[in-house]
């Protein structure tokens, strides 16, 4: 579904930060149609940025992306245009997601709202179902970002994102505020769609546990490299990288 | 001298929104005392930040607080906001949830660590002020500690901003740090080294920790006690070692076994409404051991049974109240244990 040659980025200096900072070393995968891939590493790795590059959300310094096939790295605005609906991304901090001064009834419309894909009606409608899907209550919908816990606002960005029925969602981090339990029931929900409706995931996170759980492959990012990349259980069980191997110990050493 | 810092009694915390009274925290009752650290897990929306809030005072103004925080024999809910100043973040400093949101965008990470410092420190000399704040995002192991300083807040990835937060609490040196989700976000080697600092902090300083937590692995290696939050209010509390291994509470074995390590088998159904919660146990809806009492009743805390047994176990060869006191801890609020 989507193919990554040699995409990289460096993010430039000013004048007030000194030196420029290569984020993203040029990376070459690719990611199969219904397939889950997860990305697990260093803070500070560039995993955001990989995932913001191959939707286009910033630009590359270079490197191909091609999605179904077609090269969009060239890409205009306007061409990404039709395009914008099918890739989707949940960022990392779900609060930034979502606009302070708008409720969250607001907030879960406009997408689709923007898009012009359907009335406000059912619009309305659509997100009343999904909201029973992640577990909030409507009453909740005529409140402001402050006033919800942070689960809750996460669950709502999950909701906005599927508002839209994307086909490649780049799941960033999200279910680091969730309770294990709420965790385990998106984790099932994030599933469950992925299977019914056949989408194809960008997953990242770092507990290593749940990117087991839910993807097939797994790629570890460090220093703005993928340094591995293998199927979830090799990851896991025999990582070959040395970072790989330091990352899982100290993720098993939590276990005992 | 006793152990104690603080003592929340009966804390009940509600904020008037348009849907209704939300009763975000119920009757918390619990100790934090110097040098341990209480860990506070449980639901998202059960309360947890909102009790991490309202023991700073920082909670918005339509919040309605009753009950008693009595840090070292004062009642924080009685002091003056000015007297309140004083104690928040000399005293007592909060490592807030959200990073996004607490880091102001147009301010370079050294002039907010620099003001932080300030803040407790008083006047220092600009190259000190430099100096401690660079050591304090070193000691959070930032790659680059004096050129990060220069950078803004959108310039950092998601942990990045979750160890600045980090950095600022720990500026003042606190007698009591509440660090709400210090961990989130963290690869796995810089969480073991964030959870290393903060019981370094703990045990060395003799600073009292209130840790707001989902990751259940980090409660259980951390923590002293901990407390489980539904709903608003503390369903279960006890030893961290002996909670983990054996939860009382329906609610918390669910918790438990919606680890991914422990196979995600997530607790049906979804949390009551905050503004309209069940007469009975919070639970009720969701619990596969419910019984009739349950849906009209409130339940107590009670101590476990399993808590009975090693106290008498113990007795003869400890025969100390402490054995006891410890071993009594253990208590969870459902009619299971009644
Ligand atoms: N807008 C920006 N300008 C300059 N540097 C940036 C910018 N955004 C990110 N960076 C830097 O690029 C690097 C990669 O950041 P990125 O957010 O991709 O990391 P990440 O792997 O997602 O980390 P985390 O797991 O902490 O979220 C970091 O060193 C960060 O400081
Ligand atoms: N300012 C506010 N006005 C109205 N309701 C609020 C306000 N702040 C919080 N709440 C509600 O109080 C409840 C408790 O929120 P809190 O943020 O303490 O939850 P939490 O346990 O920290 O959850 P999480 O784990 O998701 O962070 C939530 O249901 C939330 O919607
Ligand atoms: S009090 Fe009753 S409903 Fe509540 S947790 Fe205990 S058994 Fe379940
Ligand atoms: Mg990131
Ligand atoms: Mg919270």
């Amino acid at each position: 579904m989507l193919e990554i040659i040699e995409l990289h980025k460096r993010y430039r200096s000013n004048w007030l930060t000194g030196r420029g900072h290569q984020a993203v070393e040029p990376a070459t995968f690719h990611i199969a149609e219904g397939e889950s891939l997860g990305l697990v590493g260093e803070s500070g790795s560039g995993k955001s940025t990989l995932a913001r590059l191959l939707l286009k959300l910033i630009s590359a310094d270079g490197g191909r992306i091609l999605y179904k096939g077609t090269d969009i790295s060239g890409y205009s605005l306007k061409q990404m245009r039709p395009l914008r609906r099918e890739l989707q991304i949940m960022f990392q901090h779900p609060h930034s997601a979502l606009n302070p001064r708008r409720t969250l009834l607001d907030s879960l419309l406009e997408p689709v709202l923007l898009h012009r894909i359907m009335n406000k009606a059912a619009a309305r409608e659509k997100a009343l179902a999904l909201l029973d899907v992640v577990g909030i209550r409507a009453e909740l919908l005529p409140r402001y970002p402050h006033q919800i816990s942070g689960g809750q606002i996460q669950r709502i960005v999950i909701a906005r994102a599927l508002m839209l029925e994307p086909k490649f969602l780049v799941l960033d981090e999200p279910t680091s505020m969730l309770d294990v339990s709420v965790q385990a029931q998106v984790t099932q929900l994030l599933q469950r769609i992925r299977k019914e409706f056949g989408l194809t995931y960008l997953f990242i996170s770092h507990d290593l546990e749940l990117v087991r759980h839910m993807c097939d492959r797994i790629g570890v990012m460090k220093e703005g490299r993928i340094v591995e990349l293998d199927e979830s259980e090799r990851i896991m069980e025999r990582p070959q990288h040395p970072y790989t191997k330091q990352l899982v110990n100290a993720f098993q050493a939590f276990k005992q | 001298m006793s152990d104690t810092l603080m003592v929340i009694k009966q804390l009940d915390v509600s904020f008037q929104t348009r849907e209704g009274l939300v009763q975000a925290v119920d009757g918390a009752t619990l100790e934090l005392k110097h040098g341990r650290i209480f860990g506070l897990i449980g639901e998202t929306g059960s309360g947890k930040s909102v009790l991490g809030l309202s023991l700073v005072r920082l909670l918005p103004a339509h919040a309605s607080v009753s009950g008693s925080l009595l840090y070292k024999g004062k009642d924080l809910l009685q002091l003056s906001p000015k007297e309140m100043r004083q104690i928040r973040g000399r005293e007592i400093a909060l490592i807030p949830q959200n990073p996004a949101s607490s880091l102001n965008p147009v301010m370079t990470l050294g002039s907010q660590l620099r003001e932080a410092i300030r803040a407790y420190a008083g006047r220092t000399g600009s190259k000190r002020l430099n100096a401690q704040a660079a050591g304090l995002l070193h000691a959070m192991n930032m790659p680059d500690a004096e050129q990060q300083l220069r950078r803004y807040p959108f310039q950092l990835s998601g942990g990045m901003k979750q160890r600045v937060l980090a950095a600022m609490g720990l500026a003042g040196s606190p007698s009591l740090l509440i660090a709400d989700e210090p961990t989130k976000g963290l690869d796995a080697l810089i969480r073991v080294q964030v959870t290393e600092m903060l019981a370094n902090m703990a045990r060395r300083t003799g600073a009292a920790l209130l840790l707001i937590t989902h990751d259940l692995d980090v409660a259980r290696v951390l923590c002293d006690e901990v407390g489980v939050m539904y709903a608003g209010q503390i369903i279960e509390q006890g030893p961290a070692k002996e909670l983990f291994a054996q939860p009382m509470h329906p609610y918390t074995r669910g918790l438990i076994a919606s680890m991914p390590s422990r196979g995600m088998i997530p607790i049906a159904g979804t949390a009551p409404s905050l503004t309209d919660r069940p007469a009975g146990c919070k639970f009720y809806d969701r619990c596969g051991s419910a019984m009739p009492r349950c849906e009209a009743e409130q339940p107590d805390l009670y101590k476990s049974a399993h808590t009975e047994i090693t106290n008498k176990e113990t007795e003869p060869i400890d025969g100390t109240a402490k054995g006891q006191q410890a071993a009594a801890k253990h208590k969870a609020r459902c009619f299971l244990y009644a």
